[in-house]
């Protein structure tokens, strides 16, 4: 509540008109509070009794409630029959009335009794919502909107905030791929994809402004808001065709100090690893492979029983690469120390936090420190300042060579090599070493410290009613610090030709050591001028919002090398002076933003709501002429509940509100698979590069067309549609809130590549050619009931489903003509290959091993029964005829796109006297995941094979099994794209948990301290992915090298002082 | 604050998004200048291919090594007759930066792409530059672009030619078919003509990575001996031979090329640009190196993994050394011992081949059963298949794992050189007619390379045509091992399919096994089974290629 804004405007004596200022003020606000200016203390005497009685909103009696002085320890509960007592020691303090399931409210004590009703939480109805430039209240709301406290997600062992959002609010599709400290950000989309140019992820705004969210200390953010409508994303124009994530902070309020503590203890240990086989499964397979071969066996039955036996530790070894190096129970905390409060004229927030998170392996770690703090002032009557700071250094830790070459290795290493031999001397495979790689090759140290810093200021026109101006500028500096210190790995080859055993000390990697820095920086700066006006005459009520945006991006960036470093110093000017041993490197790059925004609301009587919104923006992407482009949505909303026919007929709904909306949006040019921006692509340049030919003795610089450019090019517009329903009913029992959407982006940006010949030799710019759908639903559902007085539950379930389809795009008759691989008209990312039927028998084939007549003949070499034998679907003319031969012709649809078309979450939270639970279960459907690499095939790439594989490889008794025979290295046959590697990676997890416990107020009441809740917590604790046999994260990629995701158990603590 | 948002807002909107697009250079600038526009050359010439670079060469392709990587596509692909149009080896270079293999059709034609635009840019821009410049760069990128044509030519007959950059802008034709081979031959002929024409032509040394005249011709005599060869030249056309030797000759009898008298030195660093280069690519250690040493070279050393052993040469390539009196060991006279079977082998043997028991960086190579390079026969390593590394063209004094981590090698990669335009004489004018004293010649002088210490004695004389046509094939394999040559040769040679194919019959190793007196007992072991079919001499015209020009014809068989 913010009070002070109260204050004036009473003063001014116009209470009804102003109540409903972009619904600054609770419902709670009593006329009795406004009796006395809390700003004048010589009217109250000091110290006294405050009484009162507490209803819910039907006006029976609420025990239990709980009745604080705001910002001290001091406080009470409501009797059976809602009433209570408590001395204040002025008029200046606050009350503050919470029970769960209600609106927490917070009421001057300046009244002697006070009778105060609260409100249901669930229905949410007065609830205030941030939106685009601005606020609106949620009954007032024509676009679709989720929202997310923060609340939820502060508690939970989670570094990166963008992992805390899954399953909590319909319409986020959300997928983590890894799990690495520092590099673990989860990939978001808003209803799914609807674009094949790159950038799919939403804009994230923080406290108005665009900016990394990810790192923030989720103690100090109040609330997530996703935009999902045209009417929601349309102030954000070229921006907004993505959805948008709006991220606010938490400010003061009212009230003497309040200190909290919050912080946590973890473990974690991966969600899934796969098993490898033992060295004498291994050599069993190896044998088997070199018989299929036609080659001798590769062990001899001597060897064999070494390896089984473990009497020759060293020349027969038996490791286990994978969990060899996967250290158990890491630990996570976290420790967060926040300040609120605030006199009537002057409130703040400030908050520290510290965060630990250990790594898999020891040198991969990151720490990081967060600070924050925000003070909004009232400097006159009529003009509020804010000014906020918000920052932090992430440290990240990690040995110089990467998780996923780490992971990948560990795969890849034959379990005949040990990690350690039994002298403690580490193991090298194929030139490569596991421990080496992991402890003795350096490091790599990334320091990236980010500010977020605002300064605000609003003034009210006294002239005009209801008008007021801001203004916000915002500077962001953040830079990274990268520090690869690469050293000569060393590692040790055991030589079983002496006796005893020698072992050879070798190095991965150059022999000396090489160092490497690189610094970025980025500069960018918002500038925003505001007009706001409402007003509301009679019946009318109308809201104008103007808002002229300026953004401007600076970003430099240089990085220098050393090579052949004599001693072991790690700092640039130590290394080798040669000039081949220096290089160095650096650009720098400028971005331009120019936007109009505007938003005009109308409603009548509180039942019809209209609204235009959009934006006319400008960005320097594009060449001169194409560079504005105008985004308006429209948006209606009719409050059903507000009819007499439901307000006075049908008792049992509080709020049903209908409402649609239709606009455009757009979107920049990306890279294919990146966030960066295409700038430039309406320029035909040659790029310059360094490095180039040797020539004449000297390296060269060259320059090369890079594209031919497309002056045309322009937005992406997104034509979106939305119908959304709302409500609830029977007095908060039930609410819901259903969204239908449908997407058309046209302007699409495509490659023209497969309307070129290859012969073309140049790619050329990207053309606004391109046509795709995207439609779906989006469901939220909420449930509250209180059982007794002691036991209460809420439940949240989310839905989102999306499916998208390309309407248009470049593709080449091959595939266009064939009705199996047409991918017009089908999901982006579907997943095509061949169609497998099973294993080739001994009854395909003639004598001599050629294929029976009658048999498709594939094309990637010969086959043999116990390889996959694939479905000839089509003729190379497109015609679903067969031809008797596989080949790519044959290709049809054997998956959907990895990223799920469903994602669903259910959210039951539940109290029962002092204690309260949260759990979160989440899962995904309609997704295939393709599996490739060492844990499917073995041998792939000498690698090693998993223990699936030892059980389920093809051989003629063994016929029912999930993988073809074996082979020395796996056959192209066998690896071509197809059916035979999708698996349904649909999921459901027990995403997080956590129990809570409030220690009683007398128990802590000698510690001087005004609350203490324990509690215990969990993310990824239970993980089902009932369609795969093989042990992968589903959030994993196909070949199971990304970084694993963690298990997370963690005790923790909230302290009030 | 407001007032700045206005001020802002009312200078012209688009100039006040205006940002320079720092970093790329616009048409008129780059064409300003001889140095500007020699920056774009500088990238046409980085296309070229970069096998120094490149771990595994078209060697492994053809039967000239056989390593353990079994994941690499001359075993997985080209040697399991696994050839098709979605699954096309692009040779060497195919694995390094984004230019593509040798033959990659959309890298080469975007190589061609950029000579055609430097070509017409130099022309339409021709006052910014000296007539000097002008005639000396446009010989190179004639040059250049034959080099390209003859990747594309040599690998999958006939294709588009394209002489000007396409522009979809404009009305012109975009779909090209494809020529045929003679068509090919004669525009790359003709390229090389002009080029040759404009080159300085009394440069022995090739002019620090840039084409001579000698280098035009001699590619043009390449191309000219590939199409006289039995794949094309079905009929046997002498005229076709006899004009590839009359090609090659011209480039002999511009008495600029000489052979070095050590043949190691060849492709030493400190042998860069000797008098038997004729075309190369320069490399500048570490800041531009190779990698072969790392790639390349072997295993293990010392005990200890170091490199990848990426070449490992094949038991029929060793069986091709001669024994050092010159005869075959197929000679019943030759005195060959297979129980001795690395002993009075000839010089180049020595050079070119790590053995059991060949000595390398201090310590001594072993593939013996038992051995630290103990002869791999499951793959399951990247230690040799065959129970040899190779030597040749691999500096002994880089240590591999520095290679590897740092592109050590400062050596030069080698495309043409003189001792291939001797043979390609000799063969071509055997077949035309017959080993006449120059065709003895030609190889004589291969065969000894240094007078005053003779590699081989000089061939017997009478041999007959066909007897001197096996003497040249051996050699030219022997001479011109690990140079990326032997994948083009067998092919045109059309010996690698069908039941004698080279590449259709069985792959050898040596398994090396110490008895109980110590003694050495040598068995060769088939390693791998080969599948090469006839149609396999042709590359497949990459079916994404197929796809989007429906002009092109596909190569019979596929």
């Amino acid at each position: 509540m913010r009070s002070n804004k109260t204050n004036f405007l009473f003063k001014k004596g116009r209470l009804l008109g102003i109540a409903s200022i972009a619904g600054f003020l609770t419902t709670a606000f009593q006329p009795t509070q406004l009796a006395a200016s809390p700003r004048d203390p010589f009217l109250t005497p000091q110290g006294k009794t405050v009484r009162g009685k507490i209803t819910d909103d039907k006006g029976a009696a609420l025990s239990g409630v709980s009745v604080m002085i705001k910002g001290t320890t001091r406080g009470t509960t409501t009797k059976e029959d809602g009433s209570f007592s408590i001395d204040v020691p002025d008029n200046k303090a606050v009350l503050e009335f919470s029970y769960t399931g209600f609106q927490t409210i917070s009421v001057s004590a300046s009244s002697q009794n006070l009778e105060i009703s609260l409100k249901p939480a669930a229905g949410k109805l007065d609830d205030v919502v941030v939106v685009g430039y601005g606020t609106q209240k949620r009954t007032s709301v024509t676009a679709a909107v989720s929202t997310i406290k923060a609340a939820d997600v502060a508690q939970k062992p989670v570094v990166n905030l963008s992992n805390s959002l899954v399953g909590r609010a319909s319409g986020l599709i959300i997928t983590q791929s890894s799990g690495e400290p520092g590099y673990d950000g989860s990939s978001i989309s808003i209803r799914g994809v609807s674009t094949l140019s790159g950038n799919t992820t939403p804009l994230v705004i923080v406290d108005g402004v665009p900016r990394d969210f990810s790192r923030l200390d989720p103690n100090t953010v109040e609330s997530f808001t996703i935009l999902k409508d045209a009417a929601a994303v349309a102030p954000y124009g070229v921006a907004g065709a993505n959805g948008v994530i709006l991220v606010t902070t938490k400010k003061g309020k009212i009230g003497a100090p309040s200190l909290n503590y919050n912080g946590y203890v973890g473990i974690q240990n991966p969600t899934k690893v796969p098993t490898f086989v033992n060295s004498y499964q291994y050599a069993l397979m190896r044998n088997e492979a070199n018989k299929n071969d036609g080659l001798a066996p590769a062990y001899t039955d001597a060897d064999l029983q070494k390896f089984l036996d473990h009497s020759d530790p060293d020349g027969h070894s038996d490791g286990h690469p994978l969990q060899d190096i996967i250290m158990p129970n890491r630990i996570i905390t976290s420790h967060n120390l926040s300040l609120s409060g605030g006199a009537d004229r002057i409130r703040y927030f400030a908050g520290i936090q510290y965060t630990s998170q250990q790594g898999m392996w020891s040198p991969t770690y990151l720490k990081k420190y967060n600070a924050m703090f925000n003070i909004t002032a009232d400097a006159t009557r009529t003009t509020k300042v804010g000014l906020s700071v918000n920052g932090w250094v992430e440290d990240q830790h990690f040995p110089s060579q990467s998780a996923a070459t780490i992971i990948g290795q560990a795969q890849r290493q034959a379990p005949t090599t040990p990690v350690y031999y039994s002298n403690g001397l580490w193991s090298g495979y194929i030139g490569q070493s596991l421990i080496g790689e992991i402890y003795h090759s350096g490091y790599q140290f990334n320091e990236n410290p980010s500010y977020q810093t605002q300064f605000s200021i609003e003034q009210q026109l006294p002239f005009v009613k209801g008008l007021s101006l801001k203004a916000v500028v915002s500077y962001d500096p953040s830079s990274s610090m990268q520090r690869k210190y690469t050293t000569p790995i060393p590692f040790y080859n055991v030589d079983t030709t002496t006796n005893p055993y020698t072992y050879k000390e070798g190095i991965q990697g150059n022999s000396k050591a090489s160092f490497w820095e690189y610094y970025n920086q980025t500069h960018a700066f918002t500038y925003q001028g505001y007009i706001n006006y409402h007003n509301t005459f009679g019946k009318h009520d109308i809201t104008a919002l103007a808002v002229v945006e300026n953004r401007i991006v600076k970003y430099e960036e240089f990085s220098a090398q050393r090579l052949n470093y004599s001693l072991d110093i790690d700092e640039l000017n130590y290394g080798g002076s040669g000039s081949s041993d220096i290089s160095n490197s650096g650009y720098s790059t400028l971005t331009k933003q120019l936007g109009y925004v505007y938003r005009l609301a109308y409603a009548y009587n509180n039942r019809y709501l209209l609204e235009a919104s959009g934006r006319y923006d400008g960005s320097y992407v594009f060449g001169p002429g194409h560079r504005f482009g105008f985004f308006p949505a429209f948006s209606a909303g009719w409050r059903l509940s507000e009819e007499s026919f439901i307000k006075d007929h049908i008792k049992w709904i509080d709020n049903l509100k209908l409402r649609g909306s239709w606009g455009e949006s757009g979107a920049l040019p990306y890279y294919i698979g990146t966030t960066t921006v295409a700038d430039f692509n309406y320029l035909s340049t040659y790029g310059l590069y360094s490095n180039s030919a040797v020539l004449d003795g000297n390296i060269t610089q060259g320059l090369s067309a890079t594209r031919q450019g497309n002056p045309d090019i322009t937005w992406e517009k997104a034509q979106k549609t939305d119908i959304g329903l709302e409500g609830s009913i029977l007095h908060g029992l039930f609410g819901f809130e259903i969204d239908y959407f449908y997407e058309k982006r046209s302007n699409m940006l495509l490659d023209t590549a497969n309307h070129l010949p290859a012969e073309y030799g140049l790619s050329v710019g990207q053309v606004n050619a391109g046509i795709m759908s995207n439609h779906g639903i989006d469901i939220t559902l909420r449930s509250a009931h209180s059982f007794s007085k002691d036991l209460r539950l809420d439940i949240t379930g989310t839905f989102t489903y999306a499916r998208n389809k390309l309407l248009r795009f470049y593709e080449t008759g091959a595939t266009y003509n064939n009705p199996n691989r047409r991918e017009t008209g089908r999901s982006l990312n579907t997943q095509y290959g061949l169609k497998a039927l099973g294993y080739y028998s001994d009854a395909d084939f003639n004598a001599d091993g050629s294929l029976k007549s009658g048999e498709p003949v594939p094309t990637f070499g010969p086959v043999h029964p116990g390889d996959i034998k694939y479905a000839d679907l089509a003729n190379s003319d497109g015609a679903l005829k067969p031809d008797g031969v596989i080949d790519a012709n044959d290709q049809t649809v054997i998956g959907h796109p990895q990223t799920p078309e469903i994602i669903y979450g259910l959210e039951p939270h539940l109290t029962w006297k002092s204690f309260d639970l949260d759990i979160l279960f989440q899962g995904s459907a309609n997704s295939d995941i393709y599996l490739n690499s060492y844990f499917v095939q073995p041998f792939n790439a000498s690698g090693s094979a998993s223990e699936l594989s030892f059980s389920q490889y093809w051989t003629p008794d063994r016929t029912n099994v999930l993988y073809p025979r074996l082979t020395g290295t796996p056959s192209p046959n066998n690896t071509q794209t197809s059916s035979w590697w999708v698996r349904n990676d649909s999921y459901l997890r027990l995403k997080s948990f956590e129990l809570g416990y409030t220690l009683p107020a007398g128990m802590i009441r000698s510690l001087r301290i005004q609350g203490i809740r324990i509690y215990i917590a969990g993310q990824n604790i239970i993980n089902w992915t009932p369609h795969m046999k093989e042990i992968i994260d589903p959030e994993n990629s196909g070949s199971n090298q990304n970084y694993y995701q963690q298990r997370v158990f963690s005790f923790g603590a909230n302290v009030t002082f | 604050m407001l007032a700045m948002m206005a001020a802002a807002t009312a200078c012209k909107k688009d100039d006040f998004l205006n940002v320079v697009a720092k970093g790329q250079v616009s048409d008129a600038t780059v064409w300003a200048s001889e140095g500007n526009a020699d920056l774009f050359l500088n990238d046409i010439y980085d296309g070229l291919p970069n096998i120094n670079q490149e771990y595994q060469l078209s060697e492994q392709y053809a039967d000239n090594s056989f390593c353990g990587a079994a994941w690499e596509t001359g075993q997985s692909v080209v040697r399991a007759g696994a050839i098709s149009p979605s699954n096309v080896p692009t040779g060497p270079g195919a694995n390094v930066g984004t230019n593509g293999g040798m033959w990659d059709w959309v890298g080469n034609y975007t190589k061609i792409r950029k000579c055609n635009t430097f070509l017409q840019k130099i022309n339409e821009n021709a006052a910014n530059f000296s007539e000097d410049w002008l005639k000396k760069r446009t010989g190179e990128v004639y040059f250049l672009r034959a080099l390209f044509y003859n990747y594309l030519l040599t690998s999958y007959g006939g294709v588009p030619i394209i002489t000007v950059p396409l522009d979809n802008t404009s009305s012109d034709t975009l779909f090209y078919p494809r020529s045929t081979f003679d068509q090919t031959l004669a525009f790359i002929e003709h390229d090389c003509d002009s080029a040759a024409l404009l080159l300085p032509s009394d440069v022995a040394k090739n002019l620090g990575g840039r084409p001579s005249k000698g280098s035009a011709v001699t590619l043009k005599g390449w191309v000219e001996l590939f199409a006289a060869s039995p794949l094309v030249n079905i009929n046997n056309d002498l005229s076709k031979w006899a004009k590839a030797a009359a090609t090659n000759k011209e480039v002999i009898d511009m008495n600029l090329y000489s052979l070095l008298p050590d043949y190691s030195n060849i492709w030493a660093q400190a042998y860069n640009d000797n008098d038997e280069v004729i075309f190369n690519r320069e490399y500048v250690s570490v800041k531009k190196g190779g990698y072969r040493e790392g790639y390349l070279g072997p295993v293990y050393v010392s005990g200890v993994q170091e490199g990848w052993g990426n070449l490992a040469p094949t038991q029929g390539l060793v069986d091709d050394y001669s024994m050092d009196n010159g005869l075959p060991i197929t000679d019943p006279s030759s005195g060959y011992d297979d129980q001795h079977p690395y002993d009075h082998r000839e010089k180049r043997f020595y050079q070119s081949i790590l053995y059991d028991g060949a000595p390398w960086q201090g310590d001594t190579i072993k593939t013996r059963i038992g051995g630290s390079n103990q002869i791999d026969l499951g793959s399951t390593s990247d230690i040799t298949n065959t129970g040899y590394y190779a030597r040749k063209t691999i500096d002994e004094s880089i240590k591999a794992q520095a290679s590897i981590a740092n592109a050590t090698g400062g050596e030069n990669y080698i495309y043409f050189r003189y001792a291939e335009v001797l043979l390609s004489y000799a063969e071509a004018q055997n077949e035309a007619v017959g080993p006449d004293a120059s065709v003895y010649d030609a190889v004589n002088k291969v065969r000894i390379r240094n007078p005053a210490a003779p590699y081989l004695p000089s061939l017997p004389a009478g041999l007959s045509q066909s007897q001197m046509r096996d003497y040249i094939r051996r050699e030219r394999r022997i001479e011109l091992a690990f140079e990326d040559k032997r994948w083009f040769d067998i092919r045109r040679w059309n010996i690698t399919s069908g039941s004698t194919g080279v590449l259709n019959t069985p792959e050898y190793g040596m398994e090396i096994r110490a008895d109980a007196t110590g003694k050495l007992n040598y068995t060769r072991v088939k390693i791998f089974t080969n599948i090469f079919y006839d149609k396999n001499n042709w590359m497949p015209i990459p079916q994404t290629v197929m796809d989007k020009n429906p002009q092109l014809k596909q190569n019979a068989g596929y």
